[in-house]
C-alpha cells in the first residue's frame, strides 16, 4: 500500500474552518447590515429632504402670494446651516401663462447653481436618487390651489462619508473578531487535538511495535473518550484474537506435520500399488500376446484341421480306390501268372478298374479344387490395379454372366444405382465379391423357385461408396451369424460347400479393397450385407 | 454645458419677470383679499362674512374685488361695501372689517378718522404717509412691485391680530 503524503491536519482544518465560517458570516452579516443601513440612511435623507421641502413650501405660500422674493431669499439663506441642502428653487405659477416660472433660489456655498427644473416637475415629484444627489419637487399649495413649486437638491456626501466610516469600522471589527476567533479556535483545537495526538501516538506504538497490550488514556472530551474506549476494546479483542491465532497456528502446524506424514505414507503406498499395477499390466500384455499366439495357433490348428478334414475325404477315397485297384491288379496278375485268368475275370477287373480310377480321379480332382480354393483365400493386393469403373455396368455384367443360375432359381433382381456412378476401384475383386454373394443367395438362400428377389442398392456418400446387398431367402441362423466370415463355416458340408466363400469375401473387402462388410441384424427376412468401400486411396 | 444651462435659466427668469402684466390695482385687490385671510378679527369664529369697504367701486381695487365678490375667506363669503365720504367713521367701523383708502383720498380722510376709528377695523392705504397718519397697512408701489407695509405700533394697539406669516412678508413702518 503506497504512502499518502500528509496534506493537512485537524488543527489546520479546524482553525481554517472556524476562521472561514466566521469570516463568511461576518462578511455576510456586515454586507447585509451595511446594505440595509445605507438603504435606511438614504430613506432617512430623502425623508429629511422631503420634510425640508415641505417647510420651504409652507413658508413660500405667502411669499408667493405676495410676490415677496426678498423675504423668501432671506428665509432660504437660513438653509446654509443645513449641510444636506445644496440647491433650492422656488417656482411661481405665472398668472398669464399658468406655467411655473422662476421665483427665487438658493445655492449652498461652493455649490454651483443648477438649471431650472420647470420641465421636470412631474418627474421629480418622486424623489430622484443619483450617486451624489437627491432631487425632488413638491407643489406649494395654498387653500387647495397650487401657487408654485419647490425644488430641493440634497447632497449625499454625508452618506458616502457614513458608508466609508462604516466600512472602516466593519473591517476593524471583523479583524478584531477574527483575531478573537483565532485565539478561541486555537484553544479549542488544542483541547481537541491533544487527546487525538495522544491516541495517534498510542496507535503508532501499536502498529510499529505490535504492542497490543497498550491502552488509550481517558480524555475530557466525550467523543474522544468514546473513541479511546472503543480502541481499547478493539485492542483487547485483537490481543485475544492474536493469542487464539497463535494457538491455531501451532495447531495447524501440528496438523500439517501429521498430514505430511500421512501423505508420505500414502504416496509410498500408492507408488507400491502403482508398481504392482505396472507389473500386472506387463503381465497382462504378456498374457495378451500369449493369448494372441494361442489364438493364432488355435486358428492355424483349426484351419489345418479344416483343410485336413476337407482334403482327407477325397484323398482317403483316392487311397482306398487305388488300394482296391492295386489288390484287384494283384489278383489279376496272380491269375495271369497262374494262367487261370478268364475273360470274365478280366472283364470284371477292367470294369472295376475303370470305376476305381474314376473314383480316384474325382476325389483327386476334388482335392485339387479344394487346394485351389485355399489359394484364393490368401488374397494378394498386388494382383490387380485400380481403374475407373462404372458400377451400374459392372453389376449388369455380373448378373449377365450368372444369368443361367439366376433364371434356374427364378430370381427377380433389382439394382438401384445412379447410372453414371463411376468410381476408381479394383473391378475384378468387386466382381468376385458379388459373384460369391449371388452364388450364396442362389445356393443357400433360395430353397424353392417361388418369389425369389435380390436387391442391390448403391449410394455414394462423401468419400465412400455404400452398397447394400439384400435377398429374401431363408436368411442366416444366429449360430452361423457370429462366425459367417470365419473360414470353413458352411451349412452345406458334404454337399460341395467348402465354407470359404464368405471368408474370401471378407478378406477381399477388408484387405484388398480397404472397406468394411457387416451382416445386418435388422433384416428379419432374408440376408442383408452392408458394404462400405473407400473412394480415396483405392488406386 | 453648465454655463449654457445657467444662461438659459437667466434668460428664462428675465423673460418671466417681464411677462407680469398685472396692473397695480389688480395686485392690490389680490393683496387685500389675501391679507384678510391672514388677519384674525375679533370674534372671527362667529363672523359670517368678511366685509371690504371701498370709497369707489368703479375704479381701483374696489372695482376688481366687486367683480369677484364670489370669493371666500376661510369658507365664508366676502362682502364688498361702498362707503361715502359723508358716512360717519364710527358707523363705518361697524360696517367694515377692511377699509381701503386710495392715495387721492388719504389726506381728506386721515386727519378726521384716526382718532375716532374703532379698534376692530383694518385700514389699508397706498403710501407710507398713510401709515404715518395712523393707518394700519399700506400697499406701496416700489418700482414695478407692490409692497405691503404694516404699522406695527398701530397693529399692537388694535383688537385684530395679524398672523406672523403675513408679518413675515411685510415691511414695518416705522422700523
Amino acid at each position: 500500500m503506497g504512502k499518502h503524503a500528509t496534506k493537512t491536519s485537524i488543527r489546520k482544518v479546524l482553525i481554517s474552518a472556524v476562521m472561514l465560517v466566521t469570516a463568511l458570516s461576518l462578511s455576510l452579516s456586515i454586507s447585509i447590515s451595511t446594505y440595509l443601513d445605507v438603504k435606511e440612511q438614504k430613506k432617512l435623507i430623502v425623508n429629511k429632504l422631503q420634510m425640508i421641502a415641505e417647510i420651504i413650501a409652507f413658508n413660500a405660500q405667502i411669499t408667493l402670494i405676495f410676490d415677496d422674493r426678498k423675504t423668501e431669499e432671506k428665509r432660504l439663506k437660513s438653509f446654509n446651516k443645513v449641510e444636506l441642502v445644496k440647491n433650492i428653487h422656488i417656482y411661481a405659477i405665472d398668472d398669464v401663462t399658468n406655467k411655473p416660472v422662476f421665483f427665487t433660489s438658493y445655492n449652498a456655498s461652493k455649490t454651483p447653481p443648477v438649471p431650472l427644473k420647470v420641465n421636470d416637475i412631474e418627474t421629480l415629484k418622486e424623489p430622484k436618487v443619483s450617486a451624489d444627489y437627491v432631487e425632488l419637487i413638491i407643489p406649494v399649495e395654498y387653500e387647495g390651489k397650487v401657487e408654485g413649486y419647490v425644488y430641493v437638491r440634497g447632497g449625499l456626501e454625508r452618506l458616502s462619508q457614513y458608508i466609508n466610516q462604516k466600512i472602516l469600522v466593519d473591517i476593524a471589527l471583523t479583524l478584531i473578531v477574527l483575531i478573537l476567533v483565532l485565539f478561541v479556535a486555537r484553544a479549542i483545537q488544542k483541547r481537541i487535538a491533544n487527546p487525538i495526538d495522544s491516541l495517534s501516538l498510542m496507535l503508532q506504538d501499536v502498529s510499529k511495535n505490535h504492542n497490543y497490550s497498550a491502552r488509550a488514556t481517558k480524555s475530557d472530551i466525550e467523543e474522544v473518550n468514546m473513541l479511546a474506549n472503543n480502541l481499547n476494546i478493539m485492542l483487547a479483542r485483537t490481543q485475544n484474537q492474536l493469542a487464539r491465532h497463535q494457538a491455531d497456528k501451532l495447531e495447524i502446524k501440528q496438523l500439517n506435520q501429521n498430514l505430511e506424514e500421512k501423505v508420505n505414507q500414502r504416496t509410498i503406498a500408492l507408488r507400491e500399488a502403482n508398481q504392482e499395477l505396472l507389473n500386472t499390466l506387463e503381465r497382462m500384455h504378456q498374457y495378451q500376446n500369449q493369448i494372441v499366439e494361442n489364438e493364432k495357433m488355435a486358428s492355424l490348428g483349426q484351419m489345418v484341421a479344416g483343410v485336413a478334414h476337407e482334403v482327407n475325404t477325397p484323398i482317403g477315397l483316392g487311397v482306398t480306390g487305388s488300394t482296391l485297384l492295386r489288390d484287384k491288379l494283384a489278383d489279376i496278375n496272380a491269375a495271369f501268372e497262374q494262367k487261370t485268368l478268364t475273360s470274365k475275370q478280366l472283364e470284371r477287373f477292367i470294369h472295376d478298374g475303370i470305376e476305381n480310377l474314376d473314383l480316384i480321379y474325382r476325389n483327386l480332382n476334388r482335392a485339387a479344387e479344394l487346394i485351389s480354393s485355399f489359394k484364393k483365400v490368401a488374397v494378394s493386393q498386388d494382383v490387380e490395379v485400380s481403374s475407373e469403373v462404372n458400377i451400374n455396368k459392372l453389376f449388369n455384367a455380373i448378373v449377365s454372366s450368372m444369368r443361367a443360375e439366376i433364371d434356374i432359381k427364378n430370381v427377380v433382381w433389382d439394382l438401384s444405382c445412379p447410372e453414371q456412378l463411376t468410381v476408381r476401384t479394383k473391378a475384378g475383386l468387386l466382381q468376385q465379391v458379388f459373384e460369391q454373394l449371388l452364388s450364396n443367395s442362389l445356393i443357400h438362400g433360395f430353397l424353392d423357385l417361388k418369389d425369389n428377389q435380390i436387391h442391390i442398392h448403391v449410394e455414394q456418400r462423401n468419400q465412400s461408396l455404400e452398397i447394400i446387398y439384400q435377398d429374401n431367402g431363408i436368411g442366416v441362423s444366429n449360430a452361423v451369424k457370429k462366425r459367417i466370415f470365419d473360414p470353413f463355416v458352411t451349412t452345406k458340408r458334404g454337399e460341395g460347400g467348402s465354407g470359404l466363400g464368405m471368408h474370401l469375401v471378407y478378406n477381399l473387402i477388408t484387405q484388398a479393397l480397404g472397406g468394411t462388410i457387416t451382416l445386418s441384424d435388422d433384416n428379419k427376412k432374408g440376408t442383408e450385407f452392408i458394404i462400405t468401400l473407400p473412394l480415396k486411396g483405392v488406386i | 454645458m453648465k454655463i449654457m444651462y445657467l444662461i438659459a435659466a437667466f434668460i428664462f427668469i428675465f423673460c418671466s419677470l417681464n411677462v407680469d402684466a398685472k396692473t397695480p390695482h389688480e395686485i392690490r385687490s389680490a393683496f387685500l383679499y389675501q391679507m384678510a385671510k391672514l388677519i384674525d378679527f375679533p370674534e372671527q369664529k362667529n363672523k359670517q362674512v368678511t366685509r371690504f369697504c371701498f370709497y369707489d367701486l368703479n375704479h381701483g381695487p374696489g372695482a376688481i374685488l366687486n367683480k369677484n365678490n364670489n370669493l371666500k375667506i376661510r369658507g365664508k363669503p366676502i362682502d364688498i361695501i361702498k362707503v361715502n365720504l359723508s358716512d360717519p367713521f364710527r358707523e363705518l367701523s361697524k360696517r367694515c372689517d377692511i377699509t381701503y383708502i386710495d392715495e387721492t383720498m388719504e389726506d381728506d380722510i386721515l386727519s378726521s378718522w384716526t382718532d375716532t376709528i374703532t379698534l376692530n377695523m383694518v385700514t389699508v392705504g397706498e403710501s407710507i404717509e398713510f401709515l404715518e397718519g395712523g393707518g394700519i397697512a399700506s400697499l406701496v408701489q416700489e418700482g414695478s412691485k407692490i409692497r405691503l407695509y404694516i404699522n406695527r405700533q398701530e397693529v399692537a394697539q388694535h383688537n385684530f391680530k395679524v398672523l406672523s406669516r403675513l408679518l413675515a412678508v411685510s415691511k414695518f413702518y416705522p422700523d
